[in-house]
């Protein structure tokens, strides 16, 4: 049944030799543009240079788009980002730290650094920080 | 070989042709006139190729975003359980709740109400008893996590699915329509990949803003809640000189609870004047994220069982009920809350003790519900 299906899974090497093709084209026809300019057939040589170009920004246009559909989303690297705020319910210290396993709103957290209270510091929230969103989403993970 | 020979001659042909042959004018009227015929006779072929060639690299990323977030769940499990995950959670997420027949629809949403328990009690048992080792919250966020697999696994069987079937018949009308959801089921599947992610770890998401709102009024009288329905805790609190009743999931665990089972075992034993629902919901695009708006009804999602018992009940106690919904996209409700979602919650509070000011006499009393996720929020 699964061999069935992956009939179907993206013939990627096809596509790559394409590109590859496109290429080695795109490179002949810059090099005889060249070579057609400096012999003094201008016409013949800026055509024959713009025509490789233009299949030069084409192969680079499918990489790119490559590139971005096979990466994984940007949501995957938000893990450093995400904040609990501890606030100490004895001398009102309020500090900002990097989430960890176990945290969770209105549990208790880490002791408080500035008056040692035996009582942990209370988790009072727990936030994916703004800043740290707009860059993430910045990368279009699911660009088309 | 013969492929690398070809190859090989076919380059060898065409710089030949570039660079002795011909002169460029030449090259460039065989080109279009080529290409006319090309497009005269497989124009529409053409395009359907491009469009194919579009949905099988979705279906790839798919693909990508599937395997690797079923070895994250494969590792995650790894942690609580000695046996190898693997063909567990295989079978876990291939789990089919079957639709009760809808021909005669009276008393259907009781139907669906426990065939939906019946299905979770299944998938609870079978994932509680492979990680007997693991906390209670996390053998609820394990549940999440296998349900967020599942939903992902589904977006790519089905996205397979119509892509063989719009090959196979060549109809470039399966193959338009989805070439035309791609962006959104892309979307939606970057934002299963976020959930994954939060559910794994027990980060509190956007859906839960509802949930926090209602920890935030019981505040240090959390310990006092009693479980009202299954997986969802009540306590009473005063809030403006006035009763206040306040019903949420119980937490840290990720589970959404029964409201609807609560309010309506709460309301055949209690009267109240007023309630109030608080929870997510989608925006539109351009809508600000954590915009607060208000209106009448029950403000749940879901597939509809629980606001159907809110609603009856509400109905038939002749209790207004209003709802205070916190705006968000798909994206933002399913993966870890948002700085700007948190800080909504605060709003939502002040607008909670504005209408029970306005709406219920001092001697009176007022529901408030917290519907959504209560993953991270105790």
């Amino acid at each position: 049944m699964e061999k069935t299906s992956e009939r179907y899974d993206i013939n990627i090497s096809l596509f790559f030799f394409l590109l590859g093709f496109l290429l080695f084209v795109s490179i002949t026809l810059i090099f005889n543009g060249v070579n057609e300019m400096s012999s003094g057939n201008a016409i013949n040589g800026v055509m024959s240079f713009l025509l490789g170009i233009l299949g030069f920004a084409l192969v680079a246009y499918n990489i790119n788009k490559i590139r971005h559909r096979l990466s994984l989303p940007a949501v995957l690297s938000l893990g450093p980002r995400v904040v609990t705020v501890e606030i100490c319910e004895s001398c009102g210290y309020r500090t900002e730290r990097l989430f960890k396993e176990g945290d969770f709103i209105f549990g208790r957290g880490d002791r408080c650094p500035k008056c040692n209270s035996e009582v942990p510091m209370l988790i009072e929230g727990i936030y994916l920080k703004r800043e740290f969103l707009v860059k993430a989403q910045g990368q279009q993970p699911y660009r088309q | 070989m013969w492929l690398i020979q070809v190859e090989s001659k076919v380059l060898l042909f065409f710089y030949l042709l570039v660079t002795q042959a011909l002169d460029i004018g030449t090259i460039l009227n065989l080109i279009f006139l080529i290409l006319f015929f090309i497009f005269i006779v497989w124009g529409q072929r053409i395009q359907m190729m491009i469009l194919l060639r579009d949905i099988e690299f979705a279906i790839g990323r798919l693909k990508l975003m599937k395997d690797s977030a079923r070895n994250a769940v494969i590792e995650r499990m790894k942690k609580f359980s000695s046996s190898d995950p693997s063909s567990f959670i295989d079978k876990v997420i291939e789990y089919v709740t079957i639709e009760p027949v809808s021909l005669d629809p009276s008393g259907i949403i009781w139907k669906y109400d426990y065939l939906l328990k019946t299905s979770e009690d299944r998938i609870k048992s079978e994932v509680y008893s492979f990680v007997s080792q693991a906390k209670e919250e996390e053998k609820s966020n394990l549940l999440n996590v296998l349900e967020v697999l599942a939903n992902l696994n589904l977006l790519y069987k089905l996205m397979r699915h119509y892509y063989i079937m719009g090959k196979k018949t060549g109809s470039a009308f399966i193959i338009i329509q989805l070439q035309a959801i791609l962006p959104e089921v892309l979307m939606n599947a970057d934002a299963l990949m976020g959930a994954l992610f939060a559910f794994s770890y027990g980060h509190p998401v956007g859906d839960g803003v509802g949930a926090l709102v209602a920890a935030k009024i019981m505040g240090s009288k959390l310990n006092e809640t009693k479980e009202i329905a299954r997986d969802t805790v009540f306590m009473e609190t005063t809030l403006e000189n006035r009763k206040l009743g306040v019903i949420k999931a119980r937490g840290p665990g990720g589970t959404v609870g029964y409201p609807g089972d609560a309010i309506m075992s709460l309301l055949e034993r209690e009267k109240y004047d007023l309630v109030v629902m608080v929870d997510a919901g989608l925006k539109l695009e351009g809508e600000k994220s954590g915009s607060i708006v208000e209106g009448v009804g029950a403000a749940i999602g879901g597939i509809g069982t629980e606001k159907y018992k809110i609603e009856e009940v509400v109905s038939k106690k002749g209790i207004p009920l209003y709802g205070v919904i916190v705006k968000m996209s798909m994206k933002e409700a399913i993966t870890p809350m948002t700085e700007e979602l948190y800080k909504a919650s605060e709003q939502v509070i002040a607008r909670v003790k504005e209408i029970i000011k306005e709406k219920v006499p001092e001697d009176g009393s007022m529901l408030l519900i917290g519907v959504g996720n209560t993953i991270g929020i105790r």
